[in-house]
């Protein structure tokens, strides 16, 4: 196996404490001690002087494939055509933009960004297969995906019963069974109550119709049941009220439900808010202090930005709510026994008060959170605008001034209604290069990702420096892809496959015959069915469970 | 059972592709060489999975000469090199595994994909308002009002109502159509309501107008749809109260403006209970994947031209305006039927088809007869509500399979490129 020498980068390495120049030797895909005898001489050298050299950027929160996703394509051609098109070429296959792109297109461009990993926060069981097929042809980067399971039939009954032996099986089982990467609550129990036509759930106490449980219950089960299970990653939240106005509440009183468990806040600019639909503010202040306060939730942004999306949730009612307020088509999907799903056209305009303050609330959380570990950057893609901005995203984290300057062009009531424009902070290359990469690695618990210590994965990023910050992080000189030069002065040389992330915790063979015969009963597709097959994920990698967490 | 003490084999929870339904609870019982019984499938699925005992072993032929798979390979793919606009359909009874390859090579060739049997009018109505579904299993255990949308042409699975729409106390069944049709899929409606098969479009628009309270000339809507005005207020009145209903469409959209109605009509019904929209699924076991593939690879999920090096979707000008025009110059089929859209056409055609019936000759330069999916082939098919199931092949490697001679052809391709 080659061995491979980026010389005399600028090494931006936060999980190491590293921020200096210094060589990076790299073997069979991996980061490796330089060499004790000076006299070897490595296969290929990468001249890095000048340059910036980071892990590749690991996406914690996005949505790239699965049903939802696929079927918000097939319903926008007009938003594929705006997009435009990728060429076929020697080593990629063609493939369309916009806010959805295709499959090899979603794979390429997170490559050119400066990416190595994604991870995919919703995906039905039910659906687990199709989006291994998609994912399978997402090229480059390694992938996972998070399992919907806060309105599950199984994991409510379980809750109802206290059976937590029994909840941990299920969720052992079907993360086995579906090779997902970890859990996913959206909306826990609301998702039920609406597709059952009960109207809407509110608060952590509501009863969830038919299962005599509470969102609070749900929701303290499956954090515990996580640490339990010592997943790599807590319990990945979506709250409740998801972009109204007056929601934070409800998000402060979800993170007090959880308190003392480990737990990631999805997108938690779209549960910000003060105020009602008139009087909208932003209340990142409290729920900033009560991140800044703990240590055991993290937060990814959901950062809005300006132009033409897709909303796309499992929350089936933020669907119909979209449609409502928009007038704009609507798709929704109930998923039996799991989960809903709304899929909605949104365009985030500049000039609308809402959107605006969205935006603002956003970059506001980057700032008052004082400890970057703690919140990653994400827009939800597609959701609050595609994962192709992280780089406009980062220059305003960056660059006050051009903060100022967007601010300025916005209506007037957001400067009254958001302080964003009282902060002067601007974020270090360290800084940016925890919240893109060495943060997310760490709250997914990708031990081998977002770091260059030996015995990495060589996931590496090359900038070259630019004061235009949005133009550096768009453009990376190099991109090494599991040891293996992918970018390479700009070129893209290959797109290969990159590898499945999956967990693989200890399963319980006794309670599994249980889950099959309730299974049996209540799902319409046959338990031996279900399960991924031998051979089925080739590039199925297991990412290892820890110790009991909690 | 013969003189050699072979043990019959039984598969359990086998998945029936005889139609779109895809019923996965067959269990099939096989002897040696010979499937010798199926339980639980519909006549039709057992039907099907008859015909694994049959195996016609059609040759491979090239310009109507036995040939070999080699020969066969290097013709299919010197046919694709030198056509300047070639075209590939079918895929609608392939595996996702063969629909993805499939497409891989469209995009190689510059090739037009056209899916068979595809609902193109529900597309682009889709396109334009949305949709609002469910998985079958919702349907089974919410619905309290099931409508069976049935008025043209109506095709209902066998299994349909036994899986997910049993008659149940407190659960009404509306059918739209005629009471014939609906004896003959033995559906016992509460209501039966029978619009004409022109006013349809009339009959819905009518309907959501109600519905939503909106000023409408009752009459006028009565004498296009040949519905009572009773009848309609009646039945806007169940579809008002219903906790969830279910419109469940049996047969293809005729139009968009009519599917868009209905789409439509559905949508603004979650304004009083829940309703969705499904369909109960055509003969075409895995077109719902064929979408599936194309739409996550290309971003287009209808008629799609990958000829400009990007995928170009084509609603307006797809493989029968093309052909029509000359414009086609070779033609892949990805179809068991043998029936093709360029039948009679002085096109090359290469063939390459599930060798499931015997057919007459096709009358293909290529024909390369492939082993038959959940027969002698395994993969992954997408149930029409969004459900992918595995197949369990009876006879694995018995016969090269789809997925292996498309490689094949893209490896050659990919080689003479090089
Ligand atoms: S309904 Fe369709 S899938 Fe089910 S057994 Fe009959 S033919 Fe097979
Ligand atoms: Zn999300």
């Amino acid at each position: 196996m080659s061995l491979l020498k980026i010389a005399n980068g600028y090494v931006v390495d936060p999980s190491n404490g590293i921020d200096d120049v210094r060589d990076l030797w790299i073997e069979n895909g991996k980061i490796v001690a330089p060499p004790n005898d000076p006299g070897v001489r490595p296969d290929r050298t990468i001249d890095a002087t000048g340059d910036v050299v980071m892990p590749a950027g690991v996406d914690i929160h996005c949505h790239i494939a699965g049903s939802k996703v696929n079927t918000a394509r097939a319903m926008r051609p007009e938003e594929v055509r705006r997009g435009g098109a990728v060429n076929r070429t020697d080593v990629l296959r063609s493939g369309t933009l916009g806010s959805m792109p295709s499959t090899f297109t979603t794979g390429a461009k997170y490559a050119g960004l400066g990416y190595g990993t994604a991870v995919d926060a919703a995906i039905a069981p039910l659906a687990a297969r199709q989006t291994h097929f998609e994912l399978a042809d997402t090229p480059i980067i390694d992938k996972a995906f998070l399992l919907l399971m806060g309105n599950n039939h199984y994991v409510m009954n379980c809750v109802r019963e206290s059976a937590d032996a029994q909840l941990r099986s299920y969720l052992a089982w079907v993360l086995n069974a579906s090779k997902a990467f970890g859990i996913k609550v959206v909306n826990a129990g609301g998702v039920e109550v609406w597709k059952a036509g009960k109207g809407r759930v509110s608060t952590l106490d509501d009863l969830v119709t038919g299962f005599d449980v509470t969102p609070r219950a749900i929701l303290t089960a499956l954090t515990s049941a996580v640490d339990d299970l010592g997943l790599p990653h807590p319990v990945h939240i979506h709250g409740q009220n998801l972009g109204l106005p007056g929601n934070a509440d409800s998000t402060l009183e979800l993170m007090t439900a959880i308190d003392g468990h480990r737990a990631h806040l999805a997108h938690i600019q779209f549960h910000s808010y003060g105020g009602d639909l008139k009087t909208m503010s932003s209340r990142v202040d409290v729920l900033a202090d009560y991140i800044n306060s703990h240590d055991r939730i993290s937060v990814d942004v959901g950062q809005v930005m300006f132009g033409e999306t897709t909303s796309m949730t499992a929350d089936g009612a933020v669907g119909q709510f979209l449609h409502k307020v928009t007038g704009r088509k609507w798709y929704s999907h109930d998923v039996e026994l799991e989960t809903g799903c709304g899929v909605v056209p949104i365009t985030y305009d500049n000039k609308n008060l809402v959107h605006a303050l969205q935006w603002a609330i956003g970059l506001e959380w980057f700032l008052r959170v004082d400890d970057p570990w703690k919140i990653a950057l994400s827009t939800d893609h597609p959701n609050g605008g595609s994962f192709l901005a992280y780089p406009q995203i980062i220059a305003l984290l960056m660059d006050r001034g051009l903060r100022a300057d967007t601010l300025a062009t916005l209506p007037e009531k957001v400067r009254e209604r958001c302080p964003l424009g009282d902060f002067s902070r601007e974020y270090s290359l360290t800084e940016i290069a925890i919240i893109t990469r060495s943060g997310p690695a760490r709250l997914l618990g990708m031990k081998h990702k977002g770091h260059l210590g030996v015995g990495a994965d060589a996931d590496i990023t090359i900038y070259r420096p630019d004061a235009d910050k949005a133009r550096m992080f768009s453009l990376p000189r190099y991109l090494i892809k599991t040891g293996r030069v992918v970018l390479d002065d700009g070129e893209l040389r290959s797109a290969e496959e990159g590898n499945l992330l999956h967990v693989a915790p200890e399963r319980d063979s006794e309670h599994e015959q249980k889950i099959k015969t309730w299974f049996n009963d209540h799902s319409t597709m046959r338990f031996a069915n279900y399960a991924m097959r031998e051979n089925e994920v080739p590039q199925a990698a297991v990412v290892a469970s820890g110790e009991q967490q909690s | 059972m013969s003189g050699n003490s072979i043990l019959p084999k039984v598969i359990d929870d086998a998945t029936c592709p005889g139609c779109a339904l895809l019923c996965d609870d067959l269990r099939l019982t096989i002897e040696g060489e010979r499937l010798t019984n199926v339980e639980s499938g519909c006549a039709h699925g057992r039907a099907w999975f008859a015909k694994a005992n049959i195996a016609p072993n059609t040759p491979i032929r090239v310009g109507g000469q036995a040939a070999d798979l080699n020969a066969a390979i290097a013709r299919a793919a010197e046919i694709l090199t030198e056509a300047h606009a070639p075209a590939i359909w079918g895929l609608a009874q392939a595996t996702i595994e063969t629909q993805r390859v499939a497409i891989a090579l469209a995009d190689h060739t510059g090739a037009l994909v056209s899916i068979e049997g595809q609902d193109t009018s529900s597309l682009r109505a889709f396109q334009r308002v949305g949709e609002i579904s469910a998985s079958f299993g919702e349907v089974r255990d919410r619905a309290d009002l099931i409508v069976y949308d049935a008025v043209e042409n109506p095709h209902l699975p066998e299994r349909f109502v036994e899986r997910f729409a049993m008659p149940l106390p407190g659960r009404a069944i509306v059918w739209i159509g005629s009471e014939e049709a609906a004896r003959e899929f033995g559906i016992e409606p509460n209501l039966v309501v029978t619009p004409l098969i022109g006013g349809q479009t009339s009959f819905y628009q009518g309907l959501r107008a109600i519905v939503r309270e909106a000023v409408v000339d009752l009459t006028r809507v009565s004498d296009a749809c040949g519905v009572e005005i009773e009848t309609l207020t009646q039945f806007a009145t169940r579809l008002k109260e219903a906790r969830y209903g279910a419109f469940v469409r049996c047969g293809l959209g005729a139009n968009e403006v009519l599917a868009e109605a209905k789409f439509k009509l559905v949508r603004d019904l979650n304004s009083f209970g829940r309703f969705v929209i499904t369909h109960a699924g055509s003969k075409f076991s895995n077109g719902a994947g064929a979408r599936a593939v194309l739409t996550w690879q290309s971003g287009s999920a209808g008629e799609t031209d990958f000829g400009p090096g990007i995928p170009r979707y084509v609603p307006c000008d797809g493989l029968q305006s093309r052909l029509d025009a000359g414009e086609i110059d070779a033609l892949l089929e990805l179809a068991p039927s043998g029936q093709s859209p360029a039948q009679g056409r002085s096109i090359p055609r290469i063939v390459i088809r599930a060798d499931i019936d015997p057919l007459p000759d096709t009358n293909a330069e290529v024909e390369i007869p492939t082993a038959c999916p959940a027969i002698d082939e395994g993969g992954n098919m997408l149930r029409v509500d969004g459900v992918m199931l595995p197949l369990t092949p009876i006879f694995p490697g018995r016969r090269i399979t789809q997925v292996e001679v498309l490689r094949l052809i893209l490896a050659r391709l990919q080689e003479t490129t090089r």
